[in-house]
């Protein structure tokens, strides 16, 4: 069957051998981003075939991943999937039995009806796609005793939210031991992936949860909130903390920053066997995880017990030892180490360029300076009126912790309406239940100061016009509609930029016109200079970005590294390889119809009262009871699905 | 409180309860084998698919919350086809050793087969390989071919005992119930108790009963003062097994610890005291109630005369039954005449 | 219990206190665990060992042996300094709480951390983990009673409770475990030398009056010795010249035993009851044989103060007999009848002359028991008791002065060994230890030590050591585990091979009579 173009994936209908079509009418990737090209794939939606890949073949594929990938719980899917791969197994061979074909579906069907989880379901869906299908095939090779060639298979398995996060977390694994009161064996699972889960567990945008199933239903599993129950779980039962096994020490990783991506990059070179030295600026760790978000959001014992813990994995770090002032770059690739891994953040302050900004005027901030100085216990000026400028999660942090400063009113400017605000929803509505103000479509002119202080900031009104690039629709000024705002501070939150003169001198250094360093791709290289390999990610690479992008760099790097050193070879792994191909096969379809009745909502993490709270930089959320926890864990539907992909 | 139907029965259920929760309430049955009151819903055996109108397919009863309106249907002869093939999926590798199974007669798997009218094997030839490891506990053995993974034992272990020494290990057809390394079994036999089929059993006592030839007393512990109700298996005047069938009974669930489930083999002990004995010639020698009872009347009697009823003392047992401790107290107060009664609550 | 089992899972914190839970009642060791780890309730335990429990506790103090109450003291002042006292529970409920409040505040968390080497900040989270929850519940067991101020110690516990207002609510309490089956029973069926049944003095002419009128003869109006009494009167003064012993073994169960079987010697009878020759029965006189628990009908109490149903499923063994019927069968020699038809017709009785089982009869507590007081036949019995008051009417505040234990480790008994039981055994072990699964498979007991004091002395796990105190000596092999401070050591009582209670210190609390068990000094050397 060479020649055959198929494809059930998803809504497509799409066969050879009732249309001419060729493989373009097929509208999946055909190859992987290292090069490898497919003849078919088979997964959660479906078959397709293109190439020199025979679909019952696949098939048996398919349920061999399946038998070898379900977790043992249910019957159907335990069992099922044995008998099913048993027939499949059968009918390649030449060696099928006239009811395989009927037994396949009938099983099927009850796979893809009564499994516990997705996994089952959606192979029950396949394999029931094979039978429509090729159910003639499979007829003709059981009356001829035909057998079929075999094909040499990538098989992966992937989940929605697991495929959205950058880190790639077992997330249904871990929530299922939530659900089942494991959590230390929860927790113990997401240290595999991820060396900061009580941090992630409070500040990660959540693109998991973005991408959960169960918001088809009746809203998101709480996945980051689940992390932080059993991060502080740890802490609050005084449970021995289960790190991985790490090898002994060998060779030295120079590490720039000790912020999410170098203290992760860190965590996985000891475990696989290095030395790494991370080169700190500052006096702790964390990063801009440290001096970039509020205590009240992100307690800084919290990241420092955790950075402990990537210190005890065998990690030096030397504190206030900043790359580019007290060592050179330069040093670090040409001295003893083996490897340098550039995860610095984005440190400086950005402003508008409005007129009378200056940094010598008293109650003139950039955002990410103010929040550095308040998290590092500097005496920050505070006065009665401070206004905010900006619409980030940054502007939100800023204004909430003016008020914990002590300013009496807060308010925030923004050009465009509270829809396009690219700060999370719900720390705007933290901001507002602490009433701080929120000036939409409103933008500022000029920054008004009298004998070097703030006295005001002249705004004006906007309306929103056309969609720009980003599809939001641009803010324009509504000419006449200036006013003053009296104000004795203004907070400049409208963006960090990076550092540049950490990498001066190393002219082999890509970098974007956005300050951003430029990699190779998937392998995170960046250079190569003296058979020193230097590998870049997190906000320095990608611009100021995410926490978990930068875990997730850290340890993509760290693999790199490794294959770097032991193999010599720069080509990136293949799990990374394999997680971007399914990113793009989209294991999640926001308008899928579940199945499931609406009947659970979310739980919703409990906050310190406004009043009790505004006036410290305390932690403002309260975790899950253990009861919330367990009941949140068990409205996920474990949506594990399994791709097989026929190597041409 | 949630009103829905189910097969057309209105019920009315509080918010945060199950389908299963919701039938069970209004007298409904929808068969389950993995599902426990007293343990959160397992979901692992699927014989509690209902259909809801309105909703592609199946869902499970046991950990599908109730909803406002609901219109649950839970016989349909698809139900009863996914749950015959779910039974019939159980069978794969399972040995039909039922006549030499301690289970026969009260097993969950053989009534359900019945039920439903499963009559063959499907590929009898199928084996799982299972890596049977010695059980974690030498008073249970592990029947690791009879297992249908429920999962029961392994969430009872977790949940009710918080230990978590037995998980589920392996991946599809070859996994298996095994020992979780480092998390040591306390013998509570927890999970041979929930235990729905022969898988589990105990390995006290060779002789054996079908559920029909013995009788099943239920009786107190006596040992700690927590008072577990278990029931004595007795065949022939003699106790067979100790074992909780009622899950849901005061004060401990049918849960039970090492002494009361395994350590009742005291009572056919050969040191049981089985005759009166007196000192005679400084030895203790068997004899007659009669002459055991006037020898102690005639002692006490002497002392009481000698030397006053306080002279002499008893110490009753909090071992013993209220009635025991009565009498006991009643016979030093009104028949020797004193109040010198005490007992080892102090030790 | 003041309240009941079922209701530890409604606390929102649990203060474990002098109680190897998970072992010695496991089932609701089981129920603190689940509590803690499905429902999130916090749980201190304060104890001399690192017992199971401890690793579920958000708290533990680790509290050198007899100190319990330095400890509880010092948990209150942070309760009131902190101002978590539950303040209208206190002006509602109690009295004589100023004096109380002035008698609390010297045991600051810094001098009570002084005394007892514990850190004065895990003093203060405990304080605050009780001080903050509401409903908390405090579970005790002998870890609290068997020491010279055990009275004082429980006294203290129901000051903390009071305190914070957790007596008299569901999942809150000062919950007593109940060590045997059926010592509540015991306790509330007379089983005391100055009470009738349901606590109805002895030397109350009324309640007398009354089991005169029921049992037509003249009782004695004086209370009797207690049990710890009547062993040191025998062999010092000789007012006691015979003992009848049903279902009890001291010559194993007792403090320093040495002397108890110097006591029962001097005896001019001794008639013991029992399902087994024991240590004991092998001395008396008489030996009636009992049937055992299994082949007998009859209730036993259980520490939440259910009465339930014990049934007869084998016959007794032998010739031997229940017990009431023995006592019965030597009434009638000594001339005085007991006709009981069966064990039914004497619970009728009970319930008869005792007010707090007076609701009772077999039938109502035939599914699953009642727990008292079940005053009349409509009653429901009681799951929490002082819900509306304290039996005196205001619950009162009493200070303790502490003394600390009869004995400290000093040069010639530099160890402090502190007893209790392994799960697998139960009490002398004459029933565990014969059923013959439960033996092979835990077959010995061991002295737990831990590894500095292993080290210093060259010990290792499986080397016997010879133990000695001020009162005898034993052997015993030892363990060497990290759950026992250095400088205590650990033995269970089981094991007649190695009779811990040889060692142990007779001394009692003034008011219970109950043995200091939990410390004793001794000194340990390699075999």
């Amino acid at each position: 069957m060479s020649d055959l173009v198929f494809s059930s994936w998803g809504d497509a209908t799409v066969d050879s051998r009732k249309q001419a079509v060729d493989a373009q009418a097929i509208e999946l990737p055909k190859e992987l981003s290292n090069g490898t090209s497919l003849a078919g794939i088979m997964g959660w939606d479906g078959i397709a075939v293109w190439g020199d890949s025979h679909p019952v073949d696949m098939a048996r594929a398919y349920a061999r991943g399946l038998s070898d990938n379900s977790c043992g719980q249910c019957i159907p899917c335990r069992i099922g999937s044995h008998v099913i791969l048993e027939a499949f197994e059968r009918i390649c061979s030449g060696a099928g039995r006239e009811n395989d074909a009927g037994e396949i579906k009938r099983l099927s069907e009850r796979l893809r009806d009564q499994a516990m989880c997705d996994l089952g379901q959606t192979c029950g869906k396949g394999f029931l796609d094979v039978i429509e299908n090729f159910g003639k095939e499979i007829d003709g090779l059981v009356a001829d005793k035909k057998s079929v060639p075999r094909s040499e298979y990538i098989t992966a398995t992937t989940a929605p939210c697991k495929s959205a996060c950058p880190a790639h977390l077992e997330i249904p694994t871990y929530v299922e031991l939530i659900k089942k009161g494991r959590f230390e064996d929860s927790l113990e699972l997401i240290r595999r992936d991820n060396c900061l889960p009580g941090t992630i567990g409070r500040v990660c945008v959540r693109p998991c949860e973005f991408d959960c199933r169960r918001s088809n239903v009746d809203g998101p599993v709480q996945i980051k909130f689940l992390k932080r129950f059993v991060a502080d779980y740890e802490i609050e039962r005084n449970r021995p903390t289960r790190l991985p096994e790490k090898e002994p020490e060998g060779e030295k990783i120079a590490i720039v920053g000790a912020g999410p991506a170098g203290l992760s990059c860190g965590y996985f070179l000891s475990q696989l066997g290095y030395a790494p030295v991370i080169f700190e600026a500052l006096g702790e760790p964390g990063g801009m995880a440290a001096v970039g978000i509020p205590d009240y959001r992100l307690p800084r014992e919290l990241l420092r017990y955790e950075a402990e813990l990537v210190r005890k994995m065998g990690v030096e770090i030397r504190y206030e030892t900043d790359v580019g002032t007290d060592v050179k770059l330069e040093e670090l690739i040409s001295n003893d180490y083996k490897a340098v891994f550039l995860g610095f953040g984005a440190r400086l302050g950005t402003s508008m360029g409005v007129e009378g900004e200056s940094d010598d005027i008293v109650g003139f901030f950039k955002g990410a300076d103010y929040l550095r100085d308040v998290a590092l216990g500097k005496d920050v000026f505070t006065g009665e009126t401070c206004i905010v400028v900006g619409g980030g999660n940054v502007a939100i942090d800023c204004a909430r912790s003016a008020l914990r400063k002590g300013f009496k009113n807060v308010k925030i400017v923004y050009r465009r309406s509270l829809i396009e605000m690219p700060a999370d929803a719900v720390e705007v509505q933290d901001a507002e239940d602490e009433k701080i103000e929120m000036l939409i479509l409103t933008n500022p002119n000029k920054i008004i100061s009298e004998n070097g202080k703030v006295t005001g900031v002249e705004v004006v009104k906007m309306e929103l016009g056309e969609p720009d690039d980003s599809g939001r629709r641009r803010p324009v000024e509504m000419k006449g509609s200036e006013y003053v705002i009296p104000a004795d501070a203004c907070i400049m939150a409208i963006g960090q930029a990076i550092d540049l003169d950490l990498i001066e001198g190393i002219e082999e250094l890509e970098t974007t016109r956005w300050k951003t360093i430029v990699i190779q791709g998937l392998n995170r290289l960046a250079m190569v200079k003296n058979g020193v390999g230097v590998f870049a990610g997190g906000d320095c690479e990608t611009g100021p970005l995410t926490l978990i992008g930068g875990l997730a760099a850290g340890k993509e790097a760290a693999y790199q590294i490794d294959r770097f050193i032991k193999e010599g070879s720069s080509d990136p792994m293949d799990e990374w390889v394999i997680n971007k191909f399914i990113e793009e096969l989209k294991p999640y379809d926001k308008a899928e119809d579940v199945g499931q009745p609406c009947s659970t909502e979310p739980a919703k993490i409990h906050h310190k009262p406004v009043a009790e709270r505004v006036t410290n930089m305390e932690e403002v959320e309260v975790g899950f009871t253990h009861e919330e926890a367990i009941a949140e864990a068990s409205r996920c539907l474990r949506c594990y699905r399994l791709m097989v992909a026929a190597k041409a | 409180m949630i009103n829905l139907t189910i097969d057309g029965t209105p019920v009315q259920v509080e918010k945060g309860q199950t389908i299963l929760e919701a039938a069970n309430s209004a007298g409904i049955r929808i068969p389950t084998m993995c599902w426990m009151k007293k343990m959160r819903p397992i979901g692992s055996c699927r014989m509690c698919v209902v259909e809801v109108e309105g909703l592609g397919k199946p869902v499970s009863a046991c950990d599908t919350m109730a909803a406002a309106d609901m219109k649950v249907t839970t016989q349909s002869e698809l139900l009863h086809g996914m749950r015959r093939d779910a039974l019939s999926l159980m069978l794969v590798g399972h040995p039909l050793d039922c006549p030499v199974c301690d289970k026969g007669g009260e097993c969950v798997l053989q009534d359900m087969v019945w039920e439903f009218g499963v009559t063959e094997q499907p590929t009898p030839g199928a084996q799982p390989t299972r890596d049977i490891e010695r059980y974690i506990s030498p008073m249970i053995k592990q029947w690791a071919d009879r297992c249908v993974l429920c999962a029961r034992c392994v969430t009872a272990c977790k949940e009710v005992k918080g230990i978590g020494c037995i998980e589920i290990k392996g991946n599809g057809f070859d996994s298996y119930i095994g020992p979780v390394e480092g998390v040591d079994c306390i013998s509570c036999g927890e999970c041979l108790s929930v235990c729905p089929v022969g898988a589990l059993t105990d390995g006290i006592r060779d002789e054996k009963a079908r559920i029909w030839q013995s009788k099943r007393i239920t009786t107190t512990c006596g040992y700690c003062g927590v008072g577990c109700q278990f029931d004595l298996n007795v065949l022939n005047d003699k106790i067979i097994r100790v074992t909780t069938t009622d899950h849901d009974k005061l004060p401990n669930f049918g849960s039970l610890c090492i002494k009361g489930r395994f350590a009742w083999e005291f009572v056919d002990h050969p040191d049981r005291l089985t005759k009166p004995l007196v000192r005679r010639d400084g030895e203790l020698r068997e004899t007659t109630w009669e002459d055991a009872l006037h020898t102690a009347a005639k002692k006490i009697k002497e002392v009481r005369d000698a030397h006053g009823p306080d002279s002499i003392a008893g110490f009753a047992s909090a071992r013993c039954t209220n009635e025991d401790n009565y009498v006991f107290q009643k016979f030093f107060r009104a028949v020797i005449g004193t109040n010198n009664v005490d007992h080892c609550a102090r030790l | 219990m003041t309240n009941s089992i079922a209701d530890i899972g409604e606390a929102e914190a649990i203060l474990v206190i002098g109680s190897n839970t998970t072992e010695n009642h496991p089932i609701i060791g089981d129920l603190v665990k689940r509590s803690v780890t499905q429902k999130g309730a916090k749980l201190v335990v304060i104890d001399p060992r690192r017992i199971p429990l401890v690793e579920y506790a958000n708290v533990f103090l680790q509290v050198p042996p007899g100190y319990n109450i330095p400890v509880i003291l010092a948990m209150m002042n942070v309760i009131i300094a902190e101002g978590l006292a539950d303040e209208a529970y206190i002006a509602e409920r109690t009295e004589g709480w100023e004096e109380f409040k002035g008698s609390v505040a010297e045991f600051t968390p810094e001098k009570v951390a002084e005394m007892t080497g514990l850190s004065a900040e895990d003093i203060r989270k405990a304080g605050r983990i009780y001080g903050e929850a509401s409903p908390a519940a405090i579970l005790y067991a002998m870890g609290v009673t068997q020491h010279g101020q055990g009275t004082d110690g429980v006294k203290s516990l129901a000051n903390l409770a009071m305190l914070c207002g957790n007596v008299g609510m569901p999942g809150g309490g000062v919950n007593p475990l109940r060590g045997q089956n059926n010592v509540q029973g015991a306790c509330d069926l007379g089983g005391l030398p100055n009470v009738f049944t349901g606590y109805q003095k002895v030397d109350d002419d009324a309640a007398r009056e009354k089991f005169e009128a029921a049992w037509s003869v003249t009782l004695p109006g004086t209370p009797g010795m207690k049990l710890t009494e009547v062993t040191q009167a025998i062999g010092k003064d000789g007012s006691i010249k015979g003992l009848f012993i049903m279902g009890e073994n001291p010559m194993i169960s007792d403090p320093d035993l040495r002397h108890i079987d110097h006591a029962l010697d001097e005896l001019d009878f001794l008639i013991v009851q029992d399902i087994f020759l024991t240590e004991t029965a092998a001395k008396a006189d008489i030996v009636f044989p009992a049937a055992s628990f299994a082949e007998k009908d009859g209730t036993f109490t259980n520490t939440e103060r259910r009465v339930q149903r014990v049934r007869k499923g084998v016959a007794p063994r032998g010739d031997s007999k229940a017990d009431w019927q023995i006592i019965c069968d030597l009434s009638a020699k000594l001339g005085f009848k007991m006709d009981y038809t069966d064990a039914s017709a004497i619970f009728d009785e009970i319930a008869q002359l005792t007010p707090s089982y007076h609701g009772m009869d077999y039938a109502r507590i035939d599914s699953v028991g009642l727990q008292w007081p079940c005053p009349d036949k409509d009653h429901p019995g009681t799951p929490v008791l002082h819900t509306a008051g304290f039996a005196r009417g205001k619950g009162l505040f009493q200070s303790i002065a502490f003394t600390g234990p009869f004995e400290s480790p000093d040069d010639q008994f530099p160890f402090i060994m502190t007893t209790g039981r392994e799960h697998a055994h139960y009490h002398c072990g004459s029933m565990t230890r014969r059923s013959k699964r439960i033996d092979e498979n835990y077959p010995e007991g061991f002295m737990e030590m831990h590894p500095a004091d292993a080290q210093t002395m060259g010990v290792k796990t499986g080397d016997t050591v010879e133990i000695a105190s001020r009162r005898g000596q034993i052997t015993s092999k030892v363990k060497v585990v990290d759950s026992t401070a250095p400088g205590t050591v650990f033995m269970s009582f089981h094991y007649s091979e190695s009779p811990v209670n040889v060692l142990t210190n007779p001394a009692t609390c003034p008011t219970a009579g109950i043995p200091e068990f939990k410390v004793t000094a001794v000194n340990i050397h390699k075999v």
